[in-house]
């Protein structure tokens, strides 16, 4: 009989929901003597989660350990890069000074940002490739484009101020609506689930 | 197979779990996402045209299905998906879309460099919007002994844009020489406020010069788990509760009431939602973020309803805040800059549409 069927299945239950009950009731007494077992069950729920880099960190092992063992470059590269940071955060001064101090500012922050300012040039290009205005979705695509990069545009903004109420218009509109609705969905869908079993 | 409810391991070919019961995917399909997680990380395993997995890979992988090669696929040239002819010539869309890149990325270059040397744009005076000025107000009043918790909720890949927002706050709170604790919910947290300590001093060596030393309560981890820990007690939350609790002069029985003002500077909005639900709420002192112009959208309902008591948007804001400041920071200096590739882009918009309109194969 394994560790885990010795345990009752009723008792997981009962600590998930105790656990549960007490943050719950710590959330409108926050004063009150629930405050240090909710402060305690906090930590813990912190440390299981740090549990999760270890498990992500066997994953990564798991998945690209063979492939490195058959030279291939990408994986070999990504395990090296992986060991290399993890060590340097263990050097003194973290990744502020000394050793992790220079990857951070000389690979890390450099190659992120590099990465990352990319992103409008893939925008711009899927936009020459992509953008129509044979369909109506196009077209209204185009004028807002037009309308959120004019009103961004900082000289065009300080002599039209119009045009930067017309982007805020735009992105809270339609953006933000929909964004919310998408939420409130997720939400009804949890509690739905809650339910189903 | 793993049954995708227990996530335990069966023979090949069961129809039902022999430790639950409950009934199994027909042989051949991939497991489920909750076999994926109750068996702890069997990675992405499913298509691997003609191959066979490594015979070292852990069991349950080696028997999920590999599906063979497709003759016609590979017999055939690989289609070309950019091209009108059928696939016959790949490689010129693939030049062509090279040339593209490279175009747009050259052109981004000399516009940077361009609006680095010649920053005409810098003296014109930007709009100033309530909020920007409501959050002016809210660090002006602030009493010398202030408390102002300041969490640095960004990445170092987006440091280009929320660096221009945190920089001229940082420089407002240092003038006001306010007791600032530092925090922050992701890793690189405590880096990036480094660096923007590091710029403010070098724009404000004066007010740097002043400012009382912030307290660090470094990178906390566990996302809304934390911010709860921290709205209940943010010494104990700290990983360095002792040090922290004699640098701020905070009690560990202190919650989140111990300070006067919260500023959240974030890239994403999620954390943003998380302060509020978590922190906002059970909090008297007003809650100030500093979002990019990508999140802002997605929070600014936040605002309207009073939950975010201010939110200040991306580089026009910033670029408002130091004209309140009445000190050029890195926002002024990058106006023209800034100007100058909204209106490329704006160009490669109007291209665009042009281009889809005469083009008949369109």
């Amino acid at each position: 009989m394994s560790p885990t069927e010795r345990w009752p299945r009723w008792l997981a239950l009962v600590v998930a929901f105790a656990a549960g009950a007490l943050t719950f009731a710590n959330y409108f007494f926050p004063q009150s003597f629930l405050n240090a077992p909710a402060q305690a069950l906090l930590k813990t729920a912190v440390l299981v989660s740090g549990g999760a880099l270890l498990l992500a960190a066997f994953n990564l092992a798991r998945r690209h350990w063979p492939q490195a063992r058959q030279k291939d470059a990408g994986s070999l590269l990504l395990l090296g890069g992986f060991a290399v940071m993890f060590a340097a955060g263990w050097f003194p001064g973290g990744f502020q000074r000394g050793v992790g101090g220079w990857l951070y500012h000389w690979m890390l922050a450099p190659g992120m940002a590099a990465v990352f300012a990319l992103l409008p040039i893939f925008l711009a290009y899927a936009l020459l490739r992509h953008l129509s205005l044979r369909d109506a979705g196009g077209a209204l695509l185009f004028l807002g484009l037009v309308a959120v990069l004019l009103g961004q545009t900082p000289g065009l903004i300080s002599r039209i101020p119009f045009l930067a109420g017309m982007r805020h218009d735009i992105l809270i509109a339609p953006a933000a609506a929909a964004f919310r609705g998408a939420l409130m969905g997720v939400a009804l869908a949890a509690i739905l689930a809650l339910f189903r079993k | 197979m793993l049954c995708p409810h227990c996530g335990k391991e069966n023979p090949d070919g069961a129809e039902v779990c022999q430790h639950c019961g409950e009934p199994l995917p027909p042989a051949g399909q991939p497991p489920r996402l909750l076999s994926q997680i109750q068996g702890l990380i069997p990675a992405e395993p499913v298509i691997t045209l003609g191959e066979r997995r490594a015979p070292d890979h852990p069991a349950p992988l080696h028997q999920l299905p590999t599906i063979p090669p497709a003759p016609v696929l590979a017999a055939r040239p690989e289609p070309d998906v950019g091209s009108e002819d059928g696939g016959v010539a790949p490689r010129a869309p693939e030049r062509e879309r090279n040339v593209a890149l490279w175009t747009l990325a050259g052109a981004s270059l000399l516009l940077i460099l361009l609006g680095s040397i010649w920053n005409g744009l810098a003296p014109l005076p930007a709009p100033v919007r309530p909020s920007v000025k409501n959050a002016y107000a809210f660090i002006e009043i602030l009493p010398i002994d202030a408390n102002v918790l300041v969490a640095w909720d960004y990445d170092p890949a987006t440091q280009g844009e929320m660096q221009l927002l945190a920089q001229p706050i940082l420089h407002h709170l240092q003038r006001k020489q306010v007791n600032m604790v530092f925090m922050s919910l992701r890793p690189f947290g405590p880096e990036v406020a480094a660096d923007a300590q590091a710029l403010t001093a070098i724009l404000a060596p004066g007010a740097a010069l002043v400012a009382p030393s912030p307290t660090q309560l470094g990178y906390i981890p566990g996302e809304s788990i934390a911010l709860r820990a921290l709205a209940l007690s943010p010494v104990i939350a700290s990983n360095r509760p002792r040090l922290s609790a004699q640098e701020a002069g905070m009690r560990p029985t202190q919650n989140i009431d111990a300070f006067d003002l919260l500023i959240q500077i974030t890239a994403e909005m999620n954390s943003s939602r998380e302060w509020v639900e978590q922190v906002a709420s059970r909090s008297n002192a007003p809650l100030i973020v500093a979002a990019s112009g990508g999140a802002a959208p997605l929070l600014r309902p936040y605002e309207q309803t009073g939950q975010i008591r201010v939110l200040l948007a991306g580089y026009p804001d910033a670029l408002a805040y130091e004209q309140l400041l009445g000190q050029a920071g890195p926002a002024t200096q990058q106006a023209t800059s800034q100007a100058l590739l909204t209106i490329f882009f704006l160009g490669v918009v109007l291209f665009a549409a042009l281009r889809s309109l005469l083009r008949p194969d369109h």
